[in-house]
């Protein structure tokens, strides 16, 4: 009977293939590409945050939408 | 992201909670637990004195400053594994810096405040206690401000020991060292981030550091299931595990001298930080060095830390290359057997703390 004989991929443990990904990934991280996109994230993240706090920080006098909105209902 | 690891810290601390008393006693070891006192406070700064009953104790001091985002009971992890609690049994007396959590009226706290009106008067009281100079131990970014407190006022050092402590932050074009790429980029805008949070927010830079190794979280499972039976392991996993999601703001000014002045200006090398009126530079440190590295350090990279090139006086500085990552040179398996009495030999005062020769240990 013919025996199959193992291949190159069958012989490689989940660790070697951890090894491969970590390599990889890292690789990708420090692409410029990449570290471009991470910094463009978190200055959008920032925005939008100092965005959600100004409209925070806004005088509520007339109530916001939905204030008004239940107030309208009570009356 | 940040928002994920808040939410992984949160759900941590749910299990724990949720975690039967009985069994958090079993699994969780008592962290930070070996007796201490508050003897001096300023600013970010507070000073712990360790209670010590041994009589041999009070002639050789060690001044221990943790990272400035870490909580110091890294130093102190668990019974059985406190580099505290061996440098007391050793005889040395101890002497520890804690940071407090910044608020948001620390965001202006700059890092030359830190070190001239925090560190340095902390130090001042350490080696009056004692009646001498003091040995100073620094880790990861503990071990930068102890290299700049050594150049600008070397009477209060006697030696130092520097563990994974980056002081030379030029990027090496040869390695891959992804903080360095995130922290040179433009995109990193600064002035955005510290206007938006005033003090850099752990989770952000925890995101950033998990990032570094991107599938060190599957190793960790793997490890937990191979060795997850053996109660010891899993205590000091536990210990590990609580202590790296357990950390502090980076206050505002300060990060922005670690990104600006250090990550991208690499200043301490180059000679341009200012410190109480004098400018500083690492080439000046005269004091006698032990500094322990990581060869598979992420965060601090071999080269970043202490070599002989830096140094006008390369004699004084002896090296310790430890195979691992960045906690390992403290509390890898064989750093208790191998690493720490090297401390607490450089500690003693019967050494002259001047020359072990150059080593590497496998731990």
């Amino acid at each position: 009977m013919q025996q199959r004989r193992p291949t190159r991929q069958s012989q490689t443990s989940p660790q070697v293939w951890e090894q491969r990904l970590e390599i990889s990934l890292r690789k990708a991280l420090a692409h410029p590409w990449t570290v471009r996109a991470l910094g463009f994230a978190l200055t959008a993240t920032c925005r939008l945050q100092n965005q959600i706090v100004a409209l925070q920080a806004l005088p509520s006098e007339k109530g916001t939408p939905l204030q008004n909105q239940k107030d309208r209902r009570r009356t | 992201m940040a928002t994920s690891t808040l939410q992984l810290a949160e759900r941590w601390a749910w299990l724990k909670s949720w975690t039967p008393a009985g069994a958090q006693q079993k699994w969780w070891p008592e962290l930070g637990a070996t007796p201490s006192r508050l003897v001096f406070q300023n600013g970010l700064v507070e000073m712990h004195r360790y209670v010590t009953t041994n009589r041999k104790a009070r002639k050789s001091k060690v001044f221990l400053i943790p990272s400035l985002i870490n909580r110091h009971y890294v130093l102190d992890l668990a019974p059985g594994k406190s580099l505290v609690d061996y440098l007391l049994k050793q005889g040395h007396s101890v002497d520890i810096i804690r940071w407090r959590a910044p608020e948001a009226a620390d965001q202006q706290t700059r890092m030359e405040d830190v070190l001239e009106n925090s560190l340095r008067p902390a130090l001042v009281a350490s080696t009056e206690h004692c009646g001498g100079p003091v040995s100073v131990f620094g880790q990861c970014l503990g071990g930068t401000f102890a290299t700049m407190l050594a150049v600008r006022w070397p009477e209060l050092c006697r030696n130092l020991i520097l563990v994974t402590a980056p002081v030379d932050f030029a990027s090496r074009g040869s390695e891959d060292n992804l903080l360095m790429r995130w922290t040179q980029s433009p995109q990193l805008d600064l002035d955005l981030i510290l206007r938006t949070y005033g003090n850099m927010p752990w989770p952000l830079l925890q995101s950033a550091f998990h990032l570094l190794t991107p599938t060190a979280s599957i190793a960790k499972l793997r490890t937990l299931k191979t060795k997850g039976r053996d109660l010891n392991f899993l205590r000091h996993f536990l210990a590990l595990e609580t202590w790296s999601g357990d950390n502090v703001p980076y206050p505002g000014e300060c990060f922005r001298f670690l990104i600006q002045n250090l990550y991208r200006e690499n200043q301490f090398v180059t000679g341009q930080i200012e410190l109480a009126g004098q400018r500083i530079a690492l080439a000046d440190l005269k004091t006698p060095v032990l500094s322990v590295a990581s060869s598979e350090d992420h965060i601090v990279a071999m080269s970043s830390t202490l070599q002989k090139h830096h140094l006008n006086a390369p004699q004084t500085l002896t090296q310790i290359q430890v195979q691992g990552g960045h906690v390992n040179a403290l509390l890898g398996s064989r750093s208790q057997s191998q690493i720490w009495p090297q401390f607490s030999r450089w500690i003693s005062p019967t050494t002259s703390g001047t020359h072990i020769p150059a080593q590497k240990v496998q731990t």
